[in-house]
């Protein structure tokens, strides 16, 4: 523009006023007719229509020549101003010296605006100023005129300049805000250039600052210079711009996500490749994105966090009800896929609610009066089938929609766990009522708290009779002082529960045996709060007990009279021997009285008087034993040496086998231990056995016909009484009936033998088994506990209970 | 009398009240606590009588019985049995034992027995004596003595007798002399006792 209007200047102005001076004095279509003149014409239709304006004045500083334009610029009619001074045109301070200049020039020759031009501050006809450019220059070809000046107004143009400075200025600060770095990457050089760098970055990189391209990679995370890299290469290799993302070290914090975008800047046409730079100039800017960037991430995690939610999210439209958004909970919870789901309404979702319920349910959230409502529902799956959910909803915005977002929580394990303790509540109370068993809740003073009908039923007793009355207090006078004490170790936590037997007072003053069984019932903080008892009237079953053990007892009875009768013959004969014995001496003693020298025969007399004694003893020992094994009715456990219990048995046993021709040997290593045993039954069980190992022993060679009884310690505290013998053992078949009653495999004997053995063991503590011997035979084991020293004392007698 | 009681049982009472009412009668006793310590001990030519528990363990006195069966031995047994032992004694006595006497048995019973297994025991020794004696006078005999004897037993005449052997009756007479001396028969029907005797203890 400066240049434009410097051409004038030098002259244009001049030769324009000449042309339009010509062709001013002319009509219009004079111009068509002759050449010239029709140039003219055109050149004066260019006049009328151009925007500067052209005045001429003379050496007086009067207006010869006002152009139209010039007549638009100022406001005034070509007639007005013509023949006037050209200082009307100007603001007053600077037309006072406007005929001076003129005069100074005119006198001195020496230009201050002819030639140079400048801007200066026009006044228009109703006085308003606007900024002019003038062109001047000195006219010699127009007669009258002396000078020409070519007026253009500025307005226009300052305000498009004020403009573009406050574009700028904002454009600056956009770039600022942005932490916008221009720079320019010589790839000859390997440098950088820093072209602009906002204010925030000023400190650091300031505008021109250089760098070498290792400096600027050093500063990028390590991770990320692979991306840099590949940045500067592809650059090189187009004109697009693209963004790379790379994290930067930070003055503050570790990284920055920063974003660079980068181009070959492309060569000017008709520029020549200066040197250096050679026209491969890299141009690029870069943004700091990292609060993008986190935000980016937070959003990706808040997703990531919806997606692992364990409650369903769905965003609905709040209009239609559509779909918008599912979080994968939702998605694996109803299996649709999520292209399925974009075509469902939450009509669909909630199987039990249809839109008009849907639309009321939601109706305060989109009228703003609630700012979310909470409701249960039901979700159907894809397969129709249905599952309970408790469903938070509420108001949101997204996009431009308004939206419902519904937090849906299945609540199908709660319902589960809900029925179950529904149920359980009922099972409880049904078992309070229905129970057979007697339930008594007993405060921690042990007052009576609460009873079921199964109470008032056994006892008799109504509501009122136990109000407030302490449990102890309806047991048998000699029961209440160890009630008491095991209610005082379980209240005060030294017992968790207890199962005993007590004589209970019913309402009519008789008494019933039951069994109780106690527990704690402890408080939130563990404490014992409560005591729970049940309890059961066993008078009866423990009649029947009693009545099956004495048919046991009596069977084992029975038994040992069969086991005596098999065993008459023998008994028979080690009777006989003593008694023929005691005959013999004595008939013989009679004889040697007789003898005539009787003094010779005092002595041997004696000693036959001797032997008789000795041998009726021995016959009243055998008889003794005898019915040691006969009687036995009144069962009584006593400490009894282990060691003796066997040996007892041994004169007994040899009669059996010095019969059957079978060796009995005896290894007992049971020191001098005791068992709490009754003699009698344990006495039974043993010469049961050892006279099934005779009766296995027949028709077996010599050398196998042996059997040996062993006692000895191998578990702790307990005794193992073992008989074994070398005969031909048993099947496997008849190991597994061994103990059934009336099984046998003989051809005399009840079967029993074996059975009351098992359970006479039982009762004390034991168990009886079989196993075959490792060099084929039977081995049939018991284990007894020892008795401890004082355990005679402590514990009452097996079936004295009653 | 020089037999001996032997008494065999495992019981010593039963043992030790035999012999002292052995001891009272003054027979001589011998006792043993088992049926095989007897066995080890027994001479068979020793005369006497044995006094036998039945039951005995290890070898029983039905076992020691068939021994001394098997070795031929004459000696007399007389079995104690208790009162179950019935049924075995009965096999006892099938095979050959004297008697059997149950406990506990009446002293004079038990003698009276024992007297009488000790007599039978003489005379069978002494039966068994005469009979060896027979025995070796007749092998004293030269064969054609034995072809006489054999002939005259038979209560053929000499004549036959010459006739049956193609010799002179003188010879024949000369040879029943020697024989009638030499077997030391006091008539032919001495010599035909002699001869059936010979003949049955063989046929044993």
């Amino acid at each position: 523009m400066a240049a434009l209007i410097g051409n004038a200047a030098r002259g244009l102005a001049g030769k324009l006023l000449a042309v339009w001076a010509r062709v001013a004095r002319r009509p219009p279509l004079d111009v068509r007719e002759n050449g010239d003149a029709g140039r003219e014409g055109l050149l004066r239709a260019v006049f009328d229509t151009v925007i500067d304006a052209l005045i001429g004045i003379d050496e007086s500083g009067t207006v010869k020549v006002f152009s139209p334009a010039a007549e638009r610029m100022f406001g005034y009619r070509a007639g007005e101003i013509v023949g006037r001074n050209v200082s009307l045109l100007m603001p007053e301070e600077t037309a006072r010296h406007h005929d001076a200049h003129i005069a100074r020039y005119l006198k001195t020759g020496e230009a201050r605006i002819i030639g140079i031009g400048r801007t200066v501050v026009a006044e228009r006809r109703d006085g308003s100023r606007f900024p002019a450019e003038i062109a001047v220059s000195e006219v010699r070809s127009t007669p009258g005129v002396r000078f020409a000046g070519i007026v253009r107004d500025l307005t226009r143009r300052r305000e498009l300049e004020s403009q573009l400075d406050s574009h700028t200025s904002r454009l600056e600060m956009a770039l600022d805000a942005a932490r916008l770095i221009a720079w320019e990457f010589h790839p000859r050089r390997r440098r950088f250039t820093i072209v602009r760098s906002p204010q925030s970055f000023a400190s650091v990189l300031t505008a021109g600052a250089e760098m070498t391209l290792e400096t600027v990679r050093g500063e990028i995370h390590p991770a990320d210079r692979k991306i840099f890299d590949r940045m500067l290469s592809s650059a090189a290799s187009t004109t697009d711009m693209r963004g790379y993302e790379y994290r930067n070290r930070s003055r503050e914090d570790g990284y920055r996500w920063l974003r660079s975008y980068i181009r070959r800047e492309p060569r000017a046409p008709g520029l020549a490749a200066d040197g250096d730079d050679n026209g491969a100039r890299l141009t690029g800017f870069t943004v700091d994105i990292d609060d993008e960037k986190q935000r980016e991430q937070r959003a990706a995690g808040l997703a990531r966090i919806l997606d692992g939610a364990a409650s369903e999210i769905y965003v609905f439209d709040s209009e239609t009800l559509a779909v918008l958004l599912v979080n994968e909970t939702a998605r694996s919870d109803l299996r649709y896929t999520e292209d399925e789901l974009s075509k469902l309404a939450a009509p669909d979702v909630f199987a039990d609610l249809d839109r008009e319920e849907l639309v009321a349910r939601s109706q305060p959230i989109v009228d703003g009066s609630d700012a979310y409502v909470d409701f249960e529902a039901r979700c159907r799956r894809k397969d129709g089938s249905r599952f309970p959910v408790r469903v938070h909803l509420f108001g949101g915005v997204y996009g431009a929609r308004s939206v419902l977002v519904a937090s849906v929580l299945d609540v199908s394990a709660e319902e589960a766990i809900e029925e179950r303790l529904r149920w359980r509540e009922e099972l409880y109370s049904l078992t309070l009522e229905r129970a057979p068993l007697g339930i008594v809740n007993l405060d921690v003073d042990g007052c009576i708290a609460s009873a079921n009908p199964a109470v008032f039923r056994i006892t008799g007793y109504r509501e009122t009779d136990l109000a407030g009355v302490t449990g102890v207090e309806l047991f048998h006078e000699e029961d209440r002082e160890s009630v008491r004490r095991m209610f005082r170790r379980m209240i005060t936590g030294r017992a968790e529960s207890s199962d005993s037997p007590h004589r209970l007072r019913k309402r009519d003053g008789t008494y019933i045996l039951i069994d109780t069984h106690s527990a704690v019932v402890h408080d939130s903080a563990g404490r014992p709060a409560m005591v729970i008892c049940i309890f059961e009237d066993v008078t009866e079953r423990k009649a029947r007990e009693a009545e099956l053990e004495e048919q046991r007892r009596h069977l084992a009875h029975v038994s040992r009279l069969s086991t005596l009768g098999q065993m008459a013959a023998g008994l028979a004969h080690e009777i006989n021997q003593p008694l023929t014995a005691i005959a013999t001496y004595a008939q013989a003693g009679v004889r040697m009285l007789d003898e005539e020298d009787g003094e010779s025969r005092r002595q041997e007399t004696r000693a036959a008087l001797t032997q008789i004694g000795e041998q009726a003893h021995r016959a009243g020992q055998v008889i003794r034993r005898m019915r040691s094994i006969a009687k036995g009715d009144t069962p009584a456990r006593r400490k009894a040496s282990a060691a003796e219990l066997v040996q007892d048995l041994l004169p007994l046993i040899a009669i059996d086998a010095r019969q059957a021709d079978v060796v009995v040997r005896t290894n007992l290593n049971a020191g001098g231990a005791a068992v709490y045993v009754d003699r009698v039954q344990i006495h039974q069980v043993l010469l049961n056995l050892i006279r099934n190992a005779i009766d296995a022993l027949h028709g077996q060679p010599e050398e196998r016909r042996e059997i040996r009884i062993e006692l000895d310690a191998r578990e702790p505290e307990r005794l193992r009484f073992a008989v074994a013998d070398r005969g031909e053992g048993v099947t496997e078949g008849a190991a597994a009936h061994l103990f059934d009653p009336f099984y046998t495999t003989k051809n005399t004997g009840m079967g029993m033998g074996l059975a009351i053995s098992r359970s006479i063991v039982a009762a004390h503590g034991g168990e009886l088994r079989y196993r075959p011997h490792p060099k084929g035979g039977s081995v049939f084991e018991f284990l007894l506990p020892v008795a401890r020293e004082n355990k005679a004392a402590a514990a009452a007698p097996a079936g004295e209970s009653l | 009398m020089s037999g001996t009681v032997f008494i065999v049982d495992d019981d010593r009472a039963v043992r030790h009240s035999l012999a002292f009412l052995m001891k009272s009668v003054r027979l001589p006793h011998e006792c043993y606590a088992s049926a095989g310590e007897f066995l080890e001990r027994y001479d068979p030519e020793r005369p006497g009588c044995l006094v036998l528990d039945i039951r005995m363990p290890g070898m029983s006195g039905l076992d020691l019985q068939e021994e001394l069966n098997r070795r031929r031995a004459i000696l007399p047994v007389i079995f104690v049995t208790g009162h179950g032992d019935v049924p075995m004694a009965v096999d006892a006595m099938q095979s050959g034992a004297v008697d059997f006497i149950q406990k506990p048995f009446r002293d004079q019973e038990l003698l009276d027995r024992i007297q009488q297994a000790l007599d039978s025991d003489g005379e069978a020794r002494r039966e068994l004596a005469e009979t060896e004696e027979l025995r070796r006078r007749h092998a004293a005999l030269t064969p054609r003595e034995k072809e006489v004897m054999a002939l005259v037993v038979t209560g053929k005449p000499n004549k036959i007798i010459a006739w049956e052997l193609d010799v002179s009756q003188r010879t024949v007479e000369i040879h029943r002399a020697r024989v009638m001396e030499k077997m030391g028969a006091r008539s032919l029907a001495h010599l035909v006792r002699m001869d059936v005797r010979l003949n049955t203890s063989d046929a044993t």
